[in-house]
């Protein structure tokens, strides 16, 4: 029995340069999982590769049996991928709240209890009295959460988030986290993808470090050893 | 109350010109591209709306349906047959693509149609006037396009602000390539919207044959108007458009005041002036 979400053997080419080089990892639902790793390890390129946006990938990517490896951006939003995009990408012209609608158009029902608007609400309280203004006028914090909000309403299966903690403030991030296990208590599979080596540990059920384009060392996370981890984090 | 009359011939003369607008508009906004053939196919379905009234014996007003819809299947086929494979990361490429389609398209409907002008009447409603003011008499026609104009900015802003289909434009508006990442089908936006600006241009090519001459060169002096009415409303305002053609409605129509050569100068003069002026509009878009 594979995990929800299974990637085997994932190669990643841009033109000549190839980004990873053979790449497993698994996500199974209501798993927070943690991909850590120094700046070109390799995080974004995996991003990248599960949502189909950049290079050449080959290997296999199966979401519950289905392979994705070949579909277009907006097939694998369909099939439960929901991606929270570093730097939240929050469209200056629509307002918090047509950002966040904006996902609802993109994805489509897997289980039974669809994303509205009203869940969204009541998950990011902090977002109601600001839904009618732009989206980039909020601070960083409430910007992540239209980020999450409009990957949600997309209704994945799986949620990326790529590095929701940067630029943010340590207790800001430790509320969004609180978030997202919360999200993952309810079946959702989250991958984080981040830099921050300690917090991705502490919030996540497992983690997978990266070096160089393949994973250099992976386990359970309260297991973690910090000087292997460190270790395979810098590759020293 | 011969000031008064210019004044308000001019208005709705800018009507028509923020009708040529609305579709060069919404193309740059969407797209990025600058169409240089724009008043080319503004002529060119006015061709088409000629060949059909001619060849059912129709008037254009029984016309019209099928005119527009001809122009919709042609907004998809230029995008899905050409726009689709033309590179945009260089705005110059585009550029080049839309100058060349504009040369093509002057010189076929030149084969077609041959250099005569051309005119389309729909009988007593053109020369149909009422009497607003004392003394102060507009064509029927004159109102029904600058109507059609307000009618037709109206509904794209409800479209752009009020519909998921122009949220999803608005997004790619801002960044494509964002809204491709997150998994937004950009290729099928783009196809409408390309849909949307043809059926657009295919109001004010019909409204545009009625109410005067046209021949197959006469596609880049309406692109030129258009582009004035733009760039003096400020990119990105649709209401601001149509300040902008009304602007160069009552220059042109001042300027016919005092020599009748002077109709089409005094339009590009005042451009200029508004544009040393003002160069980001009168209207910009704040976009930080």
């Amino acid at each position: 029995m594979s995990a929800l979400l299974s990637i085997r053997d994932l190669h990643l080419n841009y033109g000549q340069f190839a980004a990873l080089h053979g790449m497993d990892i698994d996500i199974d639902a209501g798993e927070i999982v943690a991909v850590i790793g120094a700046n070109g390890a390799g995080k974004s390129s995996l991003i990248r590769g599960i949502c189909g946006t950049e290079g050449d990938a080959k290997g296999s990517i199966t979401l519950d049996g289905r392979e994705l490896l070949g579909l277009t951006p907006p097939d694998i939003v369909h099939a439960g991928i929901g991606l929270v995009p570093e730097g939240r990408r929050i469209f200056p012209s629509l307002s918090v709240e047509e950002n966040i609608l904006l996902g609802g158009q993109l994805g489509q029902l897997h289980g039974k209890d669809p994303w509205t608007l009203e869940r969204i609400y009541e998950l990011f309280p902090d977002l109601v009295p600001k839904r009618h203004i732009s989206g980039t006028m909020l601070s960083g914090g409430q910007q992540q959460m239209i980020a999450i909000a409009r990957a949600l309403m997309t209704n994945p299966r799986v949620l990326l988030c790529d590095e929701i903690s940067l630029g943010l403030a340590p207790t800001i991030i430790g509320r969004l986290y609180e978030q997202l296990i919360k999200l993952a208590s309810e079946g959702l599979a989250i991958l984080v993808v981040e830099q921050a080596m300690r917090k991705a540990l502490e919030i996540s059920d497992r983690y997978y470090c990266l070096l160089e384009g393949h994973v250099s060392l992976s386990g359970a996370s309260d297991e973690a050893d910090e000087t292997r981890v460190a270790q395979a984090y810098f590759g020293r | 109350m011969e000031l008064v009359n210019t004044l308000v011939q001019g208005t709705l003369l800018g009507g028509l010109f923020a009708l040529y607008a609305l579709g060069l508009s919404l193309v740059f906004g969407v797209m990025r591209i600058v169409n240089i053939a724009h008043g080319d196919l503004i002529v060119l379905l006015a061709y088409v709306g000629l060949t059909v009234t001619e060849f059912f014996g129709v008037s254009i007003v029984v016309a019209a349906p099928a005119v527009l819809l001809l122009a919709a299947g042609a907004g998809w086929f230029l995008q899905r047959g050409l726009f689709e494979f033309v590179p945009r990361h260089d705005p110059l490429i585009p550029l080049l693509v839309a100058f060349g389609l504009s040369i093509i398209l002057q010189n076929l409907m030149l084969l077609g149609f041959g250099a005569d002008p051309q005119k389309l009447s729909i009988g007593r409603l053109e020369q149909a006037s009422v009497e607003i003011l004392p003394d102060l008499h507009v064509g029927v026609f004159s109102l029904l396009i600058f109507g059609a104009a307000v009618a037709l900015i109206g509904g794209l802003q409800l479209m752009i602000y009020r519909t998921s289909f122009g949220r999803a434009l608005r997004a790619v508006s801002d960044n494509e390539a964002n809204a491709a990442m997150l998994g937004l089908d950009t290729r099928a936006v783009f196809r409408k919207a390309f849909v949307i600006v043809m059926v657009t241009v295919a109001i004010a090519a019909m409204l545009m044959s009625v109410r005067g001459n046209f021949d197959p060169a006469s596609g880049p002096t309406r692109l030129l108007t258009a582009f004035e009415a733009i760039v003096i409303g400020g990119l990105g305002s649709m209401w601001g458009t149509l300040v902008g053609g009304v602007i160069i409605g009552i220059a042109q129509m001042v300027g016919a005041q005092i020599d009748a050569s002077w109709q089409v100068l005094s339009g590009h003069l005042v451009f200029l002036i508004l544009l040393i002026l003002r160069p980001r509009g009168l209207f910009p878009k704040n976009d930080g």
